[in-house]
C-alpha cells in the first residue's frame, strides 16, 4: 500500500511540475525571471559598449593595454578642455591667447581682455579663471610671423587699442629691425632673452592713433642701450617677454601693458568646484585653486585650509593633480617664492609630448602699473618685478609620461574603471554571452508556452491585445525598438559624461544618480514592452493569427466580399473616394477655407447624415422585431419601410427563423402531451390488474395453506405485488415530475413545522430499526427564517422520501442527524444518517433512477424514491444535493427564503 | 344490506364480493354504468361501490344521473389517482374515493362507516355544544367519550385535548407549536416533533386509514385542523 502510494505521489508531482510552466504563476514567475535576466544581460552589454567606447576594442585582446596611451588622447582632451575654459571667460570672446598643443599646433586664438576688475566671471563651474595662456614653448617663427590681434584693456573693461601688437620671435623681431633698418646694435636683443623670447611690438601707426586718443603715451627709454635703441626704435614700442627666464620687459609704461594676467577673484566659483570635483577627479583641477588676491600668498592659504590645515600646498596640488601635473609657480614676492613639483620650468617648457601652458599673473588693479620707469638690466627687471610683491607667473603642463596607474588622485575615476572594468572586460564579455544564452533561452521557454494551457492542449489562447491588427503591432515594436536604442545612447552619454568631461565642453553632460534611475526604471518599461510585444507576436503566430489580422488584408476581404452589404460598401467607398480626391485637388490648387470648399464639406456631411439616419431607422425596426420574437411572438413578420433597403436580406432572414422556432415550438408541445397521455394511460393499465392481484392475493391469506411453504408462497406474492404496486404508483410520479406536468399549489409554508409533521409519521418506524432522530428545532422567533414558498404536499413527498430512505438504509441503532438552518437567505434541511451497506458508488450514480445503494440487494422500495425527489424539488424552485463520505449519507435541500415585504 | 358493486373488471368485482359477503352483506354485481343505473331502478341499493373507467357509461356520468333521483353513499373507485379526479368525483356527488389498488380490509371498513353514517347517525342533535360532531366523529366533552362510527375509541388524555381543541376550531389550521402552546400550556421552544407523533397516534385510534386521514388532516408546512363537515 505504501509503495503504490507514494508511486502515484510522485506521478502526481512529476505531472504537476510538467504543468507548472504552464499555469498563470508558472508564466509570471517565468516572465520576472526573463526581466531579471534581460536587466542583467543590459547591463553587462552597457558596460562593455561603454568599455569599448572609452577604451577602443583593442582592449579586449590586450593584456597589456597601456592605459596611458588612451589617457594621452584624453589628455588632450584635456587641455583642450582648459582651453576653452579660458576661452569661456567672457561671452564676447574679446580676450585672447593661444593655445599649442604638444604638436605645435595651434588649437585656438583668442582675444584676451582684461577683465580683472569684474565680478566673478563664470560661465560654468570650472572657467571662471581670466588669464591669457601664452604658449611659451620654443615656436618656429612660421606661426609667429602672423599677426594677432590683441585688445589692451584698460581698467574697468574698456577697449583701448585692438590689432595693434604682433608677435615675433626673437630672431624674427631682429628680421624686423633689418628689415625697417633699424640697426640692432646691441646684444642684449639677442643675447639678454632666450630664444624662447618672443617680442612684441606696437605698430607706429597705431601707436600715433593711440596718441591721439589718449595723449599718454610717453616713450621709454630703453633701459639698456637706450638710446640707441630708443632713438631707432622711438615709435617703435615694443615688450619683450622672456618666460625661460621670467623676464618681461616693455618699452612703454605699464599703462599699456599688454602682457598681464589677471587673475579673479572666484571664491564662490572654488567652493562649488571643490564639491563637484573632489580630488583627484580630473586633471583640470589644476586650474582652480588660483585665486585672485594681492597676495599670492593667500592662495595657497586657501589650499590650506580646505584641506584642513595641511600646510603644504604643493602636496595638495600634487594629490589632486596627480603625477601628470607638473607646475612651477613662481611669485612676484620678496623672497622670489617659488612652488614647483619639477626642478625647473624646462621641465615644462621644453617636454616634448606635454600640454604646457604659462600663465603671467599680474596683480592690476587699476593702478599704476608695478613696472618702475627705470629698469635697468634684466636683474633690476626682475628685482623690480620682485619687489612689487605681487603678481606671479605659473607654468604648467600635463605631463602623460609622468602618470602612473598607481595615481590615486589622477583621474582616480578613469583609474578605477580601467583596472576593476576594463581589465575585467573578458569577464564582461562572457557575461554577456552567458545572459544572452540564459535570455535566448528564457524566451523560446517563454513563447514555447505563452497562450497555452498545458502540455496537452495545443490550442492557443489569445488575449484581447493580441487581436490588434499586426500593422499596429509592428509599428509599436518598431518604436519601442527604436526608443529604447536612443534611450540608451542617451544614457550611456550622460553616464560617461559623468566621469569625464567631453570634449564639447565643461559637464555639459552632468550625471547624477537619477540619470541611472532614469535609465534603469526605462530599461525596464522597455524590455516589459518587448517581452510583452513578442509573446503577443508568438502567441499569434501559433494561432495563425497574423494574416488573418493583417490592417489591409480585413480592408481587401471586405471589399471583396461578397454579400447584401454590397451596396453599403459601394457608397461608402464612393463617397471615401470622392472626399480624398477634392481634398487633394483643394490641397494642390491650394483652396482651402474657398466657399467652395466650405460649400462641398457640409454637402458631405449632409449625404452622410442622411445615410446614417436611413440606417438607424431600419436597425431600429429589426431591433424591435427581434425583441418580439425573442419574447415568443413568433407570428409577426417584420416589413421594412423601404423595399430597396439595405436591410433586406436581414429582415428576410429573421422571418424564416420566426417561422422556424413557431413550428419547433407547436411541435414540442404536441410531443410533451403525447407523452403524458401516454404515461397515464399505461399507469391505469397496470394498475387494474394489479389491483386484482392484490385482492387475491388477500383471498388466499385468509385460507389455510396445505403446507408451510405454501403459506411462504404467498407471503412472497404479497410482497412482491405491494412492491409492484408501489413501483406503478412512483412511475407515473416521475414521469410527471421530470416533464415538470404537475400543477403545483405553492403557497408559504413553514419548513421546520413540516419537518415535524414528516418526522411524526416516521416516528414508530425509526423506533422499530432503533434509530435516533437527532433534531435541532429552531426557536420560535427564528420561525420566520423557515418560511418557504412551496407546495406543501410535494414538499412533505419529498421528505417522506428522503426519510423513506433513511429508514430503509441506516445501520440500526444509529443516529439520524436533521437541521434547519438558514444561510444567506437560503432555508437548507440537512440529513445525516450511517448507512447500513456500504455505498460504494458516487453520488450521481446514487440519484439515477432505479438505483439503490447496495445494487445487490432486493429489499423494500423501488429506488425510485431520490429520484422523484430531485425532480420535484427543482420543479419547486429549490435543491437537492447528496454527499457521499464513507458509510456518511447527507442529504441536502435547499429552498430560497420566502421574505415577507 | 344491498351493495352495488360495479366494475368492468370481472375479478375484482368477484374479489370485492367475496370480502362484502364475508360482512354480512349482499352483493349485487354490474359491469358497466348503464347496467348500474337499471339496477338502481328495480331494486333498493344502500350503498354503491362505483369505478370510473367503464365502457357505455363510465362512472362519472353514471354518478351524475344517479344523484338526481338518489342520495345513497357512493364509494369511487378508480386507477385514477390524480387529485383533479378525486376532486371531480367527490363534486359530482361521491362520498368516499378510493384509487386501485387498494387494501380491501380498507374499503370494507370504508363501506361499514358509509352504511353507519346513512342509517343510524342521520339523526344525531348537534346543537349541544358539549357534544362536538365531525361526520361520524363525536365527541361528548361531559362524559368525555369520543366515538367514531359509533364505537367507542380509547384516547389518552394528551390526545383527547388536541381532539377537543381541533374540533372545537373545526377548520382552523394548527401549527405543532401552536397546539403544543395551549396543550402543555408552556411556550414552545424546540419541542420536537412531540405534537406530530400525538397526532399520528389519535390517526391509528380514529381512522379507517390512518394514511389517509379523513378527519385529522395535515396542512404540510402549516400545521394539523379537522374539516368541517
Amino acid at each position: 500500500m505504501g509503495k503504490k502510494d507514494t508511486e502515484k505521489e510522485m506521478n502526481q508531482v512529476v505531472k504537476t511540475k510538467g504543468k507548472w510552466k504552464y499555469t498563470r504563476m508558472g508564466k509570471i514567475a517565468r516572465g520576472f525571471l526573463c526581466m531579471v535576466t534581460y536587466m542583467f544581460f543590459v547591463s553587462f552589454a552597457g558596460l562593455a559598449g561603454y568599455v569599448f567606447y572609452e577604451f577602443g576594442t583593442d582592449i579586449v585582446l590586450d593584456k597589456n593595454y597601456d592605459i596611458s596611451e588612451a589617457n594621452m588622447n584624453r589628455i588632450s582632451d584635456e587641455a583642450e578642455f582648459v582651453a576653452e575654459c579660458v576661452r569661456d571667460i567672457t561671452e564676447e570672446k574679446n580676450n585672447a591667447f593661444r593655445i599649442i598643443d604638444a604638436d605645435k599646433n595651434m588649437v585656438n586664438t583668442y582675444d584676451v581682455r582684461d577683465i580683472m576688475n569684474s565680478e566673478t566671471y563664470f560661465i560654468d563651474s570650472l572657467s571662471s579663471i581670466k588669464q591669457y595662456v601664452v604658449d611659451s614653448s620654443p615656436l618656429d617663427g612660421s606661426i609667429y610671423d602672423e599677426e594677432y590681434s590683441l585688445k589692451l584693456i584698460r581698467d574697468k573693461g574698456l577697449d583701448l587699442y585692438d590689432d595693434c601688437y604682433v608677435f615675433f620671435t626673437r630672431d624674427s623681431f631682429k628680421n624686423i629691425f633689418k628689415k625697417n633698418g633699424i640697426k640692432n646694435t646691441h646684444n642684449w636683443l639677442s643675447d639678454g632673452f632666450s630664444e624662447s623670447a618672443y617680442f612684441i611690438y606696437l605698430d607706429p601707426e597705431i601707436m600715433s592713433s593711440l596718441r591721439e586718443e589718449e595723449q599718454l603715451m610717453n616713450v621709454e627709454t630703453s633701459p639698456l642701450d637706450s638710446n640707441l635703441l630708443y632713438t631707432e626704435l622711438a615709435d617703435y614700442k615694443y615688450a619683450v617677454y622672456d618666460p625661460v627666464q621670467d623676464i618681461f620687459y616693455s618699452s612703454w609704461d605699464d599703462y599699456f601693458t599688454s602682457f598681464t594676467h589677471y587673475i579673479y577673484k572666484m571664491s564662490d566659483i572654488t567652493e562649488e568646484l571643490y564639491s563637484h570635483y573632489g580630488a583627484g577627479e580630473s586633471v583640470s583641477n589644476i586650474i582652480f585653486p588660483i585665486l585672485w588676491s594681492e597676495n599670492y600668498r593667500d592662495i595657497w592659504e586657501f589650499i590650506s585650509n580646505k584641506y584642513d590645515g595641511i600646510d603644504n600646498p604643493e602636496y595638495e596640488l600634487q594629490k589632486r593633480a596627480g603625477s601628470a601635473f607638473v607646475y612651477y609657480v613662481k611669485l612676484y614676492d620678496k623672497d622670489g617664492t617659488v612652488y614647483s613639483n619639477v626642478d625647473s620650468v624646462q621641465d615644462i617648457l621644453k617636454k616634448d609630448n606635454m600640454n604646457s601652458y604659462v600663465v603671467a599673473g599680474n596683480n592690476y588693479k587699476g593702478e599704476a602699473a608695478n613696472y618702475s620707469e627705470d629698469l635697468y638690466g634684466y636683474d633690476d627687471i626682475v628685482s623690480t618685478l620682485d619687489s612689487t610683491e605681487t603678481g606671479c607667473i605659473m607654468y604648467f603642463g600635463i605631463d602623460p609620461s609622468r602618470l602612473k596607474l598607481n595615481d590615486e588622485s589622477f583621474s582616480a575615476s578613469y583609474v578605477w574603471i580601467y583596472r576593476n572594468i576594463a581589465c575585467n572586460i573578458n569577464y564582461i564579455l562572457i557575461g554577456v554571452a552567458l545572459t544572452f544564452i540564459l535570455l535566448t533561452i528564457q524566451a523560446a521557454s517563454l513563447i514555447k508556452t505563452t497562450g497555452r494551457k498545458d502540455k496537452e492542449h495545443n490550442e492557443v489562447i489569445l488575449n484581447r491585445y493580441d487581436r490588434f491588427h499586426s500593422e499596429v503591432w509592428l509599428l509599436i515594436y518598431l518604436s519601442l525598438i527604436a526608443g529604447s536604442v536612443l534611450l540608451s545612447i542617451y544614457v550611456m552619454k550622460r553616464v560617461s559624461g559623468m566621469y569625464f568631461f567631453s570634449k564639447y565642453g565643461y559637464r555639459s553632460y552632468s550625471c547624477d544618480i537619477r540619470i541611472l534611475i532614469n535609465g534603469v526604471l526605462s530599461s525596464i518599461v522597455f524590455g516589459f514592452s518587448f517581452m510583452q510585444l513578442t509573446l503577443s507576436f508568438a502567441r499569434r503566430v501559433k494561432a495563425h493569427n497574423i494574416k488573418s489580422r493583417l490592417l489591409v488584408g480585413e480592408l481587401y476581404r471586405w471589399v471583396l466580399k461578397k454579400s447584401g452589404e454590397q451596396r453599403i460598401k459601394i457608397y461608402v467607398l464612393t463617397y471615401i473616394l470622392i472626399e480624398v480626391l477634392f481634398l487633394a485637388y483643394v490641397y494642390k490648387k491650394n483652396m482651402w477655407y474657398s466657399p467652395i470648399f466650405i460649400l462641398f464639406f457640409v454637402l458631405m456631411w449632409i449625404i452622410a447624415l442622411y445615410a446614417v439616419v436611413r440606417v438607424s431607422a431600419d436597425l431600429k425596426e429589426l431591433c424591435e422585431h427581434i425583441d418580439k420574437t425573442r419574447d415568443g411572438d413568433f407570428d409577426i413578420e417584420v416589413k421594412l419601410q423601404d423595399s430597396s433597403s439595405i436591410f433586406n436580406d436581414v429582415a428576410a432572414g429573421i422571418n424564416h427563423i420566426s417561422d422556424g422556432l413557431n413550428m419547433a415550438v407547436e411541435k414540442s408541445l404536441k410531443d410533451e402531451r403525447m407523452k403524458t397521455e401516454l404515461i397515464t394511460n399505461v399507469s391505469h393499465d397496470l394498475k387494474t390488474p394489479l389491483t386484482s392481484i392484490i385482492n387475491y392475493i388477500n383471498l388466499l391469506k385468509s385460507e389455510k395453506m396445505p403446507t408451510p411453504e405454501a403459506e411462504h408462497y404467498v407471503e412472497v406474492l404479497d410482497a412482491k405485488a405491494h412492491r409492484l404496486s408501489q413501483l406503478t404508483i412512483d412511475l407515473v410520479e416521475a414521469a410527471k415530475a421530470t416533464s415538470g406536468n404537475i400543477e403545483l399549489n405553492m403557497m408559504p409554508i413553514s419548513f421546520d413545522e413540516l419537518v415535524k409533521q414528516a418526522l411524526g409519521e416516521f416516528e414508530e418506524k425509526y423506533e422499530e430499526k432503533k434509530l435516533e432522530a437527532v433534531i435541532a428545532y429552531p426557536d420560535k422567533k427564528d420561525r420566520e427564517m423557515y418560511k418557504v414558498m412551496a407546495d406543501g404536499r410535494r414538499l412533505f413527498r419529498i421528505l417522506d422520501n428522503v426519510l423513506q430512505n433513511a429508514y430503509k438504509y441506516s445501520l440500526e441503532n444509529t443516529r439520524v442527524y436533521i437541521e434547519i438552518i438558514n444561510e444567506d437567505g437560503q432555508v437548507k434541511f440537512i440529513m445525516k444518517n450511517i448507512s447500513k451497506a456500504p455505498l460504494n458508488i458516487s453520488a450521481d450514480e446514487l440519484m439515477e433512477r432505479f438505483t439503490r445503494g447496495d445494487s445487490s440487494r432486493t429489499t423494500e422500495g423501488s429506488g425510485l424514491g431520490l429520484s422523484i425527489a430531485k425532480d420535484l424539488t427543482r420543479l419547486m424552485g429549490g435543491n437537492f444535493d447528496i454527499e457521499l463520505d464513507g458509510d456518511l449519507f447527507k442529504v441536502i435541500i435547499t429552498f430560497p427564503q420566502l421574505r415577507s415585504l | 344490506m344491498n351493495i352495488l358493486v360495479c366494475d368492468d373488471d370481472k375479478e375484482i368485482v368477484e374479489a370485492i364480493t367475496i370480502y362484502l359477503k364475508q360482512e354480512g352483506y349482499n352483493i349485487i354485481p354490474a359491469y358497466n354504468g348503464r347496467e348500474a343505473l337499471e339496477i338502481m331502478e328495480h331494486e333498493e341499493i344502500h350503498l354503491i361501490i362505483l369505478d370510473i373507467m367503464m365502457p357505455e357509461l363510465d362512472g362519472i356520468h353514471a354518478l351524475y344521473e344517479l344523484r338526481e333521483k338518489s342520495a345513497i353513499p357512493v364509494i369511487l373507485l378508480s386507477a385514477k389517482s390524480e387529485d383533479a379526479d378525486k376532486i371531480l368525483g367527490l363534486n359530482v356527488g361521491a362520498d368516499d374515493y378510493m384509487t386501485k389498488p387498494f387494501n380491501p380490509l380498507e374499503l370494507v371498513a370504508r363501506v361499514r362507516s358509509q352504511l353507519r353514517r346513512y342509517t343510524a347517525l342521520g339523526g344525531i342533535e348537534k346543537e349541544d355544544d358539549n357534544i362536538l360532531v365531525n361526520g361520524t366523529l363525536v365527541m361528548d366533552r361531559d362524559k368525555k367519550l369520543v366515538k367514531v362510527d359509533g364505537e367507542p375509541v380509547k384516547l389518552t388524555p394528551t390526545e383527547y385535548n388536541i381532539l377537543e381543541l381541533l374540533m372545537e376550531n373545526a377548520g382552523k389550521v394548527f401549527s405543532s407549536s401552536e397546539i403544543y402552546e395551549k396543550i402543555w400550556g408552556e411556550d414552545a421552544y424546540a419541542t420536537d416533533n412531540i405534537v406530530s407523533v400525538h397526532i399520528r397516534r389519535i390517526r391509528e385510534k380514529i381512522e379507517i386509514n390512518p394514511k389517509n386521514p379523513d378527519y385529522l388532516k395535515v396542512m404540510w408546512g402549516v400545521g394539523y385542523h379537522i374539516e368541517k363537515k
